[in-house]
């Protein structure tokens, strides 16, 4: 699969005194949504600006879809619709103009702006208001008339910082339904920052994790749950457990079975996880035991996310030494 | 959907016009510059007092007393408006437009020249409708020599652009707002204020013209113009291309 931003070594040092991206290597695919997750200050932010050319990489470089990226890169960036966290507009202008305006600065001529304007409009339910002021507006419809501008250019990568930041659940669900039909309907490349995993996990068929600065993880939603995955599986019970306890013992790729007050805790041989699980569960069929609960470790996206992040934190110091040594 | 290789047929001036990003912006700007509330404030101001002196002393000294305004009140205005061109739009709309197809120089050079037009505008119309008016009642002397008066309303326009020129370079300088404005203040301070409160004599201080009113419409001012029309015009010149060099490299 075709890669459509691709960044190698990415650093940024502000005032030779923050790193706020550190030698960061991330390949977005073509057709993903990819979820760019990270603690407040991780350098999200930092890393779309370097992306998008609007700050001056220390070192290391970024190629969107093949080309390379500088502070000029305009052929680049009409290809690119951008949402910032908090989008800036012009004082006095209504949607129209302002989408209108935007449309001219992307040279869309007017039988085409005019027609893609009304849609942009409509499909971001902003029509009652298409003649009010922008600045009366509130944080949601501000953050759909700023969507609405990034997709005048009907972009192939969709960038977006923080969609759903400060969004009443009403308006957090609408955008994230926009986010996934732009990716799976529309076909776009979708690059999403966030550090609402729940919204992440929803609709990102990739992730990347940054942590101060650093790319802690690039992959599928998948590849980070497995990745985190533990080994351990709690099971709750009813029916006659003492020979139940002996049988999981007998399982070639069980490690350990611990009973504890309400639940069984058993270990599994990482490498036959799947196998062992079926095992397991022929036993409860044929010991006609009932299933109570049954904990399978990480299934969460945040789970996951705070693991890696802990995990950097612990073996972040130890790595540095290693890739020195 | 490519829209750009749409609309083959019928391509007229407006058409070019509307696909060219500076011209788009640049039109942008002189349409959100008349609609500031402190420079509609300073054309009324300006209109006011323009229609009060010229029916007042009904005399050269009507446009004498309006390009004093120009030169310490408007010199002001400029440097106000012009500084937060571009450091009032940083993290706001300038990071939206430069994440679009558009190019740095674009942005400073649509910038620094609606600031300029927007200067002259207002200044052109506010004196020439004054001298106009004057004119047309007969209370200009006759032997004035028209060529030394505009030429002398000409090197007024150059010193606001000047400080036009200044203020937008001080706002591609710094990202904080106050500090371009502290650092058009000084200027000011160093080439308008010092003179006039000292009475110092310094040939390119807009003082030392705007003193030098009758002799140079009398042709009388042994000085070489063409050292001030290039300080003027060379300054700005200069200014703008440290904004834009420096905003060519700059991070936002």
């Amino acid at each position: 699969m075709q890669s459509v931003i691709e960044t190698q070594s990415l650093t940024k040092i502000f005032n030779q005194k923050t790193i706020a991206v550190n030698d960061l290597y991330l390949t977005v695919p073509e057709n993903s949504i990819y979820g760019f997750l990270g603690p407040n200050g991780a350098g999200k932010t930092t890393t779309i600006k370097l992306m998008l050319g609007l700050i001056r990489p220390s070192a290391g470089s970024v190629r969107m879809f093949g080309a390379p990226v500088r502070m000029d890169s305009s052929d680049v960036r009409r290809r690119i619709g951008y949402l910032p966290t908090q989008p800036g507009f012009p004082d006095a202008m209504t949607p129209i103009t302002y989408l209108d305006f935007i449309g001219k600065v992307f040279g869309i001529p007017r039988q085409v702006r005019i027609p893609r304007i009304t849609e942009l409009i409509r499909s971001v339910d902003l029509l009652p208001l298409s003649s009010s002021e922008i600045k009366r507006f509130s944080t949601g419809e501000i953050t759909r008339i700023a969507m609405a501008a990034c997709l005048i250019n009907d972009p192939e990568l969709l960038i977006l910082d923080e969609p759903t930041l400060g969004l009443d659940p009403i308006g957090r669900a609408s955008t994230v339904k926009l986010i996934t039909e732009l990716g799976n309907r529309e076909g776009k490349t979708v690059f999403v920052s966030s550090h609402i995993l729940a919204d992440i996990e929803r609709f990102c068929t990739h992730v990347g994790i940054i942590n101060s600065g650093k790319l802690i993880f690039n992959g599928t939603v998948t590849e980070v749950k497995k990745l985190i995955r533990t080994n351990t599986v709690e099971l709750q019970v009813e029916g006659k457990t003492e020979s139940f306890l002996s049988e999981l013992e007998a399982i070639p790729h069980i490690t350990n079975v611990q009973s504890l007050r309400h639940a069984i805790r058993i270990s599994i041989d990482p490498q036959y996880h799947s196998e062992t699980l079926l095992d397991i569960f022929k036993i409860l069929i044929e010991r006609n035991l009932e299933l109570v609960s049954l904990n399978l470790g990480s299934e969460t996206l945040e789970e996951a996310f705070l693991d890696l992040l802990e995990e950097e934190k612990s073996h972040g110091f130890l790595r540095a030494i290693s890739r020195r040594a | 959907m490519d829209f750009y290789e749409q609309s083959q047929e019928g391509r007229s001036i407006r058409h070019h016009l509307e696909r060219n990003v500076f011209l788009v912006l640049f039109n942008h700007e002189i349409r959100s510059g008349f609609r500031n509330p402190l420079q509609r404030g300073w054309i009324a101001a300006i209109l006011f007092l323009g229609s009060l002196l010229t029916l007042g002393s009904k005399n050269l000294e009507a446009i004498s007393a309006l390009l004093v305004l120009f030169i310490f009140f408007g010199s002001i205005v400029t440097l106000v408006l012009s500084s937060f061109s571009i450091s009032g739009e940083i993290n706001r709309i300038a990071d939206s437009l430069l994440s679009k197809s558009v190019k740095r120089w674009e942005y400073v050079l649509s910038k620094t020249v609606s600031q300029a037009v927007i200067v002259a505008v207002v200044y052109l119309l506010g004196v020439l409708l004054q001298v106009g008016i004057l004119w047309r009642l007969n209370f200009l002397p006759e032997l004035l020599d028209y060529g030394n008066l505009f030429f002398f309303i000409m090197l007024v326009g150059l010193v606001l652009i000047f400080f036009s020129s200044a203020g937008v370079m001080f706002s591609s300088l710094f990202s904080r707002t106050v500090l371009s404005l502290l650092s058009g203040f000084i200027v000011w301070f160093l080439l308008v204020f010092l003179f006039l409160a000292t009475g110092w004599n310094f040939m390119y201080s807009p003082v030392e013209i705007f003193e030098h009113f009758l002799p140079i419409l009398e042709g009388s001012w042994d000085v070489e113009f063409w050292k001030i029309i290039l300080f003027y015009a060379g300054s700005s010149c200069v200014f703008s291309l440290v904004s834009l060099l420096w905003f060519y490299q700059r991070d936002l």
